[in-house]
């Protein structure tokens, strides 16, 4: 009786050893998976992310409120895409939005703001 | 007889809705007053600011408020820099178009003595006129190209029709509700913050004027646009007021915009009835 029970202990073990094993291959192989689809994805973030920090810029500078510095950080964002440099891309094309944010809210700010320095 | 009594009353009531609604917008928008009211702020600012400064002296910028540079400054005077920049302005304004006319066939008083009358507000056009932009629609209504607005040629013209009005004073006019707009936009773009620095130009020239930025003292606002164009040492040649706007704006990071377009020109005739009452002596140096 005992023997048989360890045997079937045993088998139930080995079986699930090897769902373990399974499982693991299979999450391993998601990760690599979900890795190289990340690359791929995170270069047309990217250019989204550029092409919303140039709408944005382009609405500031049709308001007299474009700063100087997004320009040149879309650009740097643009070469490090074309030479592959893609975590560069990226923190460049984040720093450019927020730029182009920034410079429309101070231009949206002003206009309700401007008389604040008025001398009295 | 019945029909011409109402149309007589209809006329009468017309006449006074008429009247009512126009010395109703000339109450709610008094903008005469509102300009001499900002003028005298401008004024009583620096006077608190800088109270031994006399009025008259701020057409020498920041030469009116610093001894030391003032020194500096009027040894550079004895042999002045523009000298060659006024010859050459002379040399220009009197070679003839290829249609036989000159400069001289477009301005009043053949362009002598005139600075004083720019920037203006032109009621026909509603849009401020400065004399580098009269300078070259002269150019223009003579078939010649315009010229590159900031420095050489059209600073050198300029240059040289400022020194011909040296002690002439601006008593420049916000004459329409027109001009009052392009008035009140050249007043928002001096008050408002831009670049990426988050600087106004009044944040420069009114609440710290009279500091040191690095190794400069910044300009008092008042009395901007009387010495130009100016030979600024840094640029080491003439150049126009735009071409300081579009500096000042790369300093604060902000792109500059285009020279002689509105906003600057609003800002020029902003800054020029602040200046109401100097007198013009340009062109001056600067460092």
């Amino acid at each position: 009786m005992k023997s048989s029970t360890m045997k079937k202990s045993a088998m139930k073990i080995k079986s699930q050893d090897g769902k373990a094993k399974s499982l693991k291959s299979t999450v391993f192989a998601v990760v690599l998976m979900s890795l190289s689809l990340s690359v791929q994805a995170g270069e047309s973030e990217i250019r989204a992310v550029l092409a919303e920090a140039k709408s944005t810029t382009k609405q500031a500078a049709q308001q007299d409120f474009e700063w100087t510095t997004t320009g040149p950080l879309i650009k740097a964002s643009e070469q490090a895409l074309a030479t592959g440099e893609v975590k560069a891309a990226e923190r460049l094309a984040g720093l450019a939005l927020e730029q182009a944010r920034q410079s429309l809210v101070q231009a949206e700010y002003a206009k309700a703001h401007w008389q604040d320095g008025i001398p009295h | 007889m019945k029909a011409y009594r109402w149309f007589a009353q209809q006329s009468l009531a017309l006449l006074g809705l008429a009247f009512s609604v126009t010395s109703q917008s000339a109450e709610t928008l008094d903008f005469q007053a509102i300009v001499a009211k900002d003028l005298s702020e401008f004024r009583d600012y620096f006077a608190r600011r800088f109270p031994k400064v006399e009025t008259t002296e701020y057409k020498n910028g920041v030469y009116a408020i610093d001894e030391a540079s003032r020194e500096q400054w009027l040894d550079i005077e004895d042999f002045p820099p523009y000298e060659f920049a006024v010859d050459e302005g002379e040399a220009l304004f009197k070679i003839p178009f290829a249609n036989g006319k000159n400069y001289g066939d477009c301005f009043s008083n053949g362009g002598i003595n005139i600075r004083q009358n720019y920037p203006y507000f032109d009621l026909d056009a509603g849009e401020v006129v400065t004399l580098e932009l009269a300078i070259n629609r002269c150019r223009e209504s003579n078939g010649e190209a315009p010229l590159a607005y900031g420095k050489d040629s059209i600073a050198v013209l300029s240059a040289y029709m400022a020194s011909t009005s040296a002690g002439n004073v601006f008593a420049t006019e916000v004459p329409s509700e027109a001009a009052y707009q392009a008035y009140s936009e050249g007043k928002k773009f001096f008050y408002a913050k831009r670049g990426q620095l988050n600087f106004s130009c009044a944040d420069c020239h009114l609440r710290v004027s009279g500091q040191n930025l690095r190794a400069d003292i910044i300009s008092p606002a008042i009395g901007h646009t009387t010495g130009f164009p100016v030979y600024r040492s840094k640029w080491e040649e003439m150049g126009t007021l735009h071409r300081r706007y579009a500096e000042c704006n790369k300093n604060v990071r902000a792109e500059p915009l285009a020279l002689q377009g509105k906003a600057y020109r609003n800002l020029e005739y902003f800054q020029t009835v602040m200046s109401k009452g100097l007198e013009i002596n340009g062109p001056s140096s600067r460092k």
